[in-house]
């Protein structure tokens, strides 16, 4: 057969060009619809789960203060550092989570005064555990992890350089740490209040934290095809 | 790409004008002169793009629509080329085949990377030798010498090097080894320079360039880079007689537009004779450009679909980035933002440099347009590509479920 004549293949070609230009934008057009949903739908994941990403905290001894500790990053006094700290290198250490091993501590630098659980940490790294202790920079910074990581389990946590004696491993999950510094203040008082008080030597902080218990409550999200619901009995905290 | 059930018919959406698309274009083939292979093909295409973007990912874990995007690409290519020489457009069906069996192995090999990063120094070997290979081996070709044969298959390393460079230097730079990733980018540079392929060395430049500041945020190293690539540009220009001659046809292609300014002059023509809606599939006479399946493949497609079109091609091309940067700020580890970064930056700038060089935007280098271009070596390389950029955004999925996993025990608990 020898299809279309000339005059009628040309007519349907240019006829068709419409049509297929139409077809193009519809896909652009729906590309992004699709792409702008399913960034919708990651950032409202997200909201429902705001440890996405982390592994625990590093918390300051002295100050209480935590810093959120991602799987992998820097800590230094640098811009570019992951956790900012004070009076320390600007790339100190590299951390990176193993599962099965715990949090891997890499010196930027051959000469550092770091120590981990009282022991110097070698060139080649040094695995952190849940309750570790990280000297740096003249300050001690206690690593949280959260419960559910595939991480080893130790009998005992070392003390604060402060301490006398190490944590045992059920002090430590019992919810008793010494804190040098007080809780965060409840709302309402004023900090000439907190200063005429004495703070006890050792403080319930709900250690280690469970991972949802500063958790706001959002709208539900899909979770493996059905949607999350909070507990009934949940009650949103803004810090523990 | 979330993966939940009220995704579905969503994606399926996407698919379906693209499924309708193909199965016109081919139909429209078939009626030119009753040839029985565009009607099979008419159906074959269309069910193909359904099974590859659909129902694959159900089988291996894949972002939907960056699949989406980039079937939508090699399906233009294979019209295109199936439209100007049939045999061509058989043959890059088949490197389509065998490029989705290599992104599946890039899938693979970042979803157990634990297992097998132990393997980046034999790739690092592996991509110096196959760099090194076309330079005491190699055929010359428009210039370059790129191009080698091995059992009778004739193919280009640097284009599956590129897949080792990009996981090389996500390793190196992940672990803070800037200097060594300098030493393994320079390396490749140096042997492609000895090529003389200087446009695919301007894309690994770039992506190098884009991958350090990244890992690093030092405005020194990719300030010196970018002097580097200046001084380089012109010591290339000083040192090769045929970058002269390209940058010359550059500024004014009409001067020797018989001789060496022939092929962009009967781009431009090809172009300016497509217009806003093209002169329609089966219409045009693009075929007068001499590399109109590989190098000028974005001019034909102007030529018989029109600026519109070649707009939303663009735009396609866009999204595959947009999508990349995307997956690579959801990743949790250094290695898979750089990868994912690299990856979504190869494909776009590689899409500028030659979309660039066919509009006379840059002076033209000899580089296909990615997932469109014949040749089997440039798309089973793209469709790597898509397969290493595929397997971080895997990952991703399995990190949110992990996520999601220990939020509920944290619950529990």
């Amino acid at each position: 057969m020898s299809g279309l004549t000339s005059p009628v293949f040309e007519l349907v070609s240019m006829g068709l060009r419409y049509w297929l230009v139409f077809l193009a934008v519809l896909i652009i057009w729906r590309a992004v619809r699709l792409m702008q949903k399913d960034n919708r739908l990651y950032r409202k994941t997200l909201r429902q789960l705001p440890d996405a990403g982390l592994v625990g905290e590093l918390v300051d001894l002295e100050t209480g203060e935590a810093f959120p500790l991602p799987r992998e990053g820097m800590i230094g006094s640098g811009r570019a550092s992951d956790i900012r700290l004070d009076d320390i290198r600007r790339r100190a250490v590299e951390i990176a989570f193993r599962a099965g091993y715990g949090i891997k501590l890499i010196p930027s630098h051959r000469k550092h005064s770091m120590r981990l659980d009282d022991e110097g940490i070698r060139p080649g790294g040094d695995y952190a555990l849940h309750g570790s202790v990280l000297e740096i920079g003249g300050r001690a910074y206690r690593f949280r992890l959260f419960e559910g990581l595939d991480v080893p389990e130790r009998k005992t946590v070392p003390a604060a350089p402060y301490m006398a004696e190490p944590l045992a491993q059920e002090d430590v999950w019992s919810g008793q740490m010494v804190m040098a510094a007080p809780p965060p203040l409840p709302p309402g008082e004023s900090d000439f209040s907190q200063a005429a008080q004495s703070w006890p030597v050792s403080v319930d902080i709900g250690f280690p934290p469970p991972r949802d218990e500063y958790r706001t409550p959002q709208e539900d999200v899909p979770i493996d095809g059905e949607y999350w619901q909070p507990p009934q009995e949940w009650e949103g905290h803004d810090g523990y | 790409m979330m993966d939940t059930d009220r995704h579905r018919p969503a994606e399926r959406r996407l698919v379906k004008p693209m499924m309708l698309f193909m199965f016109s274009a081919f139909l429209l083939l078939g009626l030119k002169d009753f040839n029985w292979l565009s009607f099979v093909l008419a159906i074959l295409v269309p069910l193909g793009l359904h099974i590859t973007t659909l129902l694959l990912p159900r089988l291996f874990p894949a972002d939907t629509l960056l699949l989406g995007m980039a079937n939508f690409l090699c399906a233009v290519g294979i019209l295109t080329l199936y439209r100007m020489d049939p045999e061509r457009g058989m043959n890059q069906i088949v490197m389509y085949a065998l490029g989705l069996g290599v992104m599946l192995l890039g899938i693979l090999y970042i979803r157990f990377w634990q297992r097998l990063k132990a393997t980046v120094p034999l790739v690092a070997v592996a991509a110096v030798v196959l760099m090194a290979m076309p330079v005491f081996f190699g055929r010359e070709r428009n210039g370059a010498k790129a191009w080698i044969a091995l059992f009778g298959v004739s193919f280009q390393p640097s284009e599956i090097a590129k897949l080792a460079h990009l996981v090389v230097l996500a390793f190196l730079l992940s672990r803070r080894r800037v200097m060594m990733a300098m030493i393994f980018a320079g390396a490749c540079l140096v042997l492609l320079m000895l090529q003389k392929d200087l446009g695919t060395a301007l894309i690994y430049y770039g992506i190098t360039l884009i991958l350090i500041f990244s890992a690093t945020g030092s405005l020194t190293r990719s300030g010196l880079g970018t002097a580097g690539a200046a001084a380089g540009a012109v010591l290339g220009y000083s040192m090769f007689s045929h970058v002269k001659r390209r940058v010359a046809i550059w500024v004014d292609p009409w001067v020797d537009h018989r001789g060496s300014g022939y092929q962009i002059v009967q781009s431009l023509i090809a172009m300016a004779n497509g217009g806003l809606w093209g002169t329609g599939l089966g219409l045009g006479n693009a075929n007068v450009i001499p590399e109109y399946s590989t190098d000028f493949i974005f001019s034909v497609i102007l030529n018989e679909f029109g600026v519109l079109f070649g707009l939303c091609v663009i735009a396609v091309y866009a999204l595959i980035f947009i999508r990349g940067v995307s997956i690579a700020m959801r990743s949790r580890t250094k290695f898979h933002t750089l990868l994912a970064l690299g990856c979504a930056s190869f494909i776009a700038l590689q899409a500028f440099v030659i979309i660039g060089g066919n509009i006379k935007l840059i002076p033209l280098t000899g580089v296909t347009l990615p997932l469109v271009s014949y040749g089997g070596t440039s798309l089973i390389s793209s469709l790597g590509i898509m397969g290493l950029l595929q397997g971080v955004a895997s990952v991703n999925q399995e990190d949110i479920k992990e996520d999601q996993m220990i939020a509920l025990i944290g619950e529990e608990s």
